[in-house]
């Protein structure tokens, strides 16, 4: 359906987690709402299992410069972050890991104590405010160990690093809570173990907002979902609201849709870098940037990889490609060198991006020999708490353009001393894991590019500490809301999608009892 | 051509490999391909990999990308790298590791090498399997080795 550009709508920028989920929990209420998306539809039949293909195909490929002491600025310079430029955002590549964040680590501040050169906050709603959004987000995602669904068979990989773990005296090991169907669910067919999870379900056996609330928010007659619309700038009125959308079309066409409610969720740098570029006589430092917050505390995870030869065949690659992680790390126990804790989750790479990513600048016959056990590799990826800093942040920057003559988004990051203690805590676990099995030839590498980009509109409860507020709306520009990963004050050491999906639950419902 | 010294020459290897490993395509020709293809092998040596994907490598490689393909040759000494032995072959290479060109070059047969399924297959790799159903029913779950395994000592 279409709404007039002259009629004064919801509007909803980004369709992902966040923006896919509050489009559908809208339109359901029956409101109208207008869904802008930079990138395409590209449904699953059109997707590649191939790695460089899929890469090409949906990845977020419009430059950014990364800058700063962190490892993106020296070998992926124009790539700081991996996410998808798709209807669906990156709920197309996700691994579909769905775990809830910690009771405590909605209150990093207060538990860790304030870090010398980290911008800690403790978040403006404790773990029971969420928890009823949690479950409602595992029940509309189908994740696996909640609501009565059953976990998958566990796969090789998964069965290894469970093997290792219990070797190696760990007792919170699991493959549960993945938002991947187990059995049929929701108009959905079970997995099939396929792998090339992180190149979109061809048969949505995972959980995406394309193959769940888009078409059920369309099905409502009530959206308009506009793809290949690329949103530039926000308009202000006299009394300091968001008035309008600026956009360029398919064609490159600058369009403007009035706008009486908007949804930032773009994703963390692209929210942040609309807000910068809004700027207004009310706003001279971007919308909303009256205290400065905007862009910065930029956080993403601490991640390394680790693969390793095991004795006997593993074949990683057969099944979902993270099938289940370790637990017992993500407390928070300073005696081990570091704040906040970390997952250990196992992974399987194809040999493509195993040689990319864990190869590093190697070449010669030690490393021939590794690629040729392939099907002896077993593997396994650290996700870790990254404490935010001022210093880490969002900037327009000042050289690069985009194609529409728009300053691109610069993405600054020196890393916390914490992420290298951490890392090298799990190194030292990691070794310990795969000899626990004889595993030999372990080698590591910290993957250049941010799959999960967070904190740039941080929620606070005081405006002259943070963006929105505790249901995401701007401290100051009252119809403005921000509904994506932006919003996290902390990383916490979990995957973010879960807390994403329940943030956008809890902001729908606020939105639809309180303000429109 | 002359066959290096050393019985393990890259020339020699090429020429002790069946020939069945060898498709109709045309061999590598020119200096600069011939020395590429050593040097491809030299970066990710897989004897059981058939010399034409090494070959395919240069050659795309010297196609797109003319300038660094000569700056590496050169920097390789030419055409006689080709018939050193395989010791100074990789001391050559080490010694232009910190190049652009040379990394241009191993991203290139990297990617040409791990993304093909002939090559991947070799490794135990299976690569897309929507067509065949999935793992489900192909062994995604069949590791034995684990059970009954008495723990490492140290």
């Amino acid at each position: 359906m279409k709404i007039s550009q002259e009629s004064e709508a919801i509007v909803i920028i980004g369709s992902g987690a966040g923006g896919g989920t509050l489009a559908d929990k809208l339109t359901q209420a029956g409101r109208e709402v207008v869904l802008l998306e930079a990138g395409e539809r590209i449904d699953a039949g059109q997707w590649h299992q191939d790695d460089l293909a899929a890469y090409a195909q949906l990845s977020w490929l419009d430059p950014r410069v990364a800058s700063g002491s962190y490892l993106a600025a020296r070998v992926a310079p124009s790539m700081p972050a991996w996410i998808v430029k798709a209807v669906g955002g990156s709920t197309l590549h996700w691994n579909g890991l769905a775990y809830r964040a910690q009771a405590h680590e909605l209150r990093a501040l207060s538990e860790y104590g304030s870090v010398a050169g980290a911008s800690l906050a403790d978040w403006p709603l404790a773990y029971d405010d969420i928890a009823p959004y949690y479950s409602e987000a595992e029940l509309r995602l189908g994740v696996t160990d909640t609501h009565g669904i059953p976990r998958h068979a566990p796969n090789n990989n998964y069965q290894v690093l469970e093997a290792a773990a219990k070797r190696c005296g760990y007792r919170s090991v699991s493959n549960g809570h993945i938002a991947i169907n187990s059995l049929a669910r929701d108009g959905r067919p079970p997995c099939i173990q396929m792998g090339f999870c992180n190149q979109g379900c061809k048969i949505n056996a995972k959980w995406s907002t394309l193959a769940a609330e888009i078409p059920r928010a369309e099905a409502s007659g009530r959206l308009d979902l506009r793809s290949g619309c690329q949103a530039v700038k926000i308009d202000v009125d006299r009394r300091g609201r968001a008035s309008g959308v600026l956009y360029r079309d398919p064609d490159g066409n600058l369009q403007r849709q009035r706008t009486r409610w908007l949804f930032l969720a773009c994703n963390s740098i692209e929210t942040a870098r609309l807000l910068l570029l809004s700027e207004s006589g009310a706003f001279p430092d971007g919308l909303g940037n009256t205290h400065g917050h905007v862009g910065r505390h930029y956080m993403r995870h601490v991640n390394a990889l680790a693969f390793s030869r095991m004795p006997e065949p593993v074949s990683m690659h057969r099944g979902i490609t993270t099938p289940g992680a370790i637990f017992d790390e993500a407390r928070h126990d300073p005696s081990r060198g570091f704040v906040g804790g970390y997952l250990m989750e196992a992974l399987a790479l194809a040999p493509v991006s195993l040689a990319m990513l864990v190869g590093g600048a190697e070449w010669g016959r030690d490393f021939a020999d590794f690629m040729a056990s392939y099907d002896h590799l077993s593997g396994m990826i650290l996700n870790g708490e990254e404490l935010p800093r001022e210093g880490n942040r969002i900037t327009l920057d000042s050289a690069v353009k985009d194609q529409f003559g728009l300053p691109v988004a610069n993405v600054h990051v020196d890393e916390h001393g914490n992420c290298d203690a951490m890392r090298d805590h799990f190194y030292g676990r990691a070794n310990a894991l795969f000899a626990s099995l004889n595993g030999k030839d372990t080698r590591f590498a910290i993957p250049p590019s941010a799959t999960h980009n967070l904190g740039t509109a941080r929620m606070s409860e005081k405006p002259s500490e943070g963006v929105v507020d505790a249901f995401g709306r701007s401290h100051e520009v009252q119809n403005l809301f921000v509904g994506d990963g932006s919003l996290f004050p902390t990383s916490t050491a979990e995957n973010p999608t879960l807390t994403i999906v329940a943030l956008a639950l809890r902001q729908a419902d606020y939105f639809l009892k309180n303000v429109a | 051509m002359r066959l290096g010294r050393r019985s393990f020459s890259v020339l020699g290897l090429l020429s002790a490999l069946p020939l069945h490993a060898r498709s109709a395509a045309t061999p590598a020709t020119g200096d600069l391909a011939v020395t590429l293809h050593a040097a491809a092998f030299d970066l990710f040596p897989h004897g059981a990999v058939s010399t034409d994907v090494y070959a395919d490598a240069a050659e795309s490689f010297l196609a797109a990308r003319g300038a660094p393909a000569n700056e590496l040759v050169q920097g390789l000494g030419g055409r006689a790298f080709v018939d050193l032995a395989e010791a100074d072959r990789i001391l050559r290479l080490q010694n232009l590791e910190h190049t652009a060109a040379f990394q241009a070059f191993r991203f290139h047969v990297l990617t040409r090498l791990y993304a093909n399924p002939e090559v991947t297959r070799s490794f135990g790799y299976e690569g897309p399997s929507l067509e065949a159903g999935g793992y489900l029913r192909r062994g995604f779950d069949d590791i034995r080795w684990l059970s009954g395994r008495e723990p490492r000592e140290d």
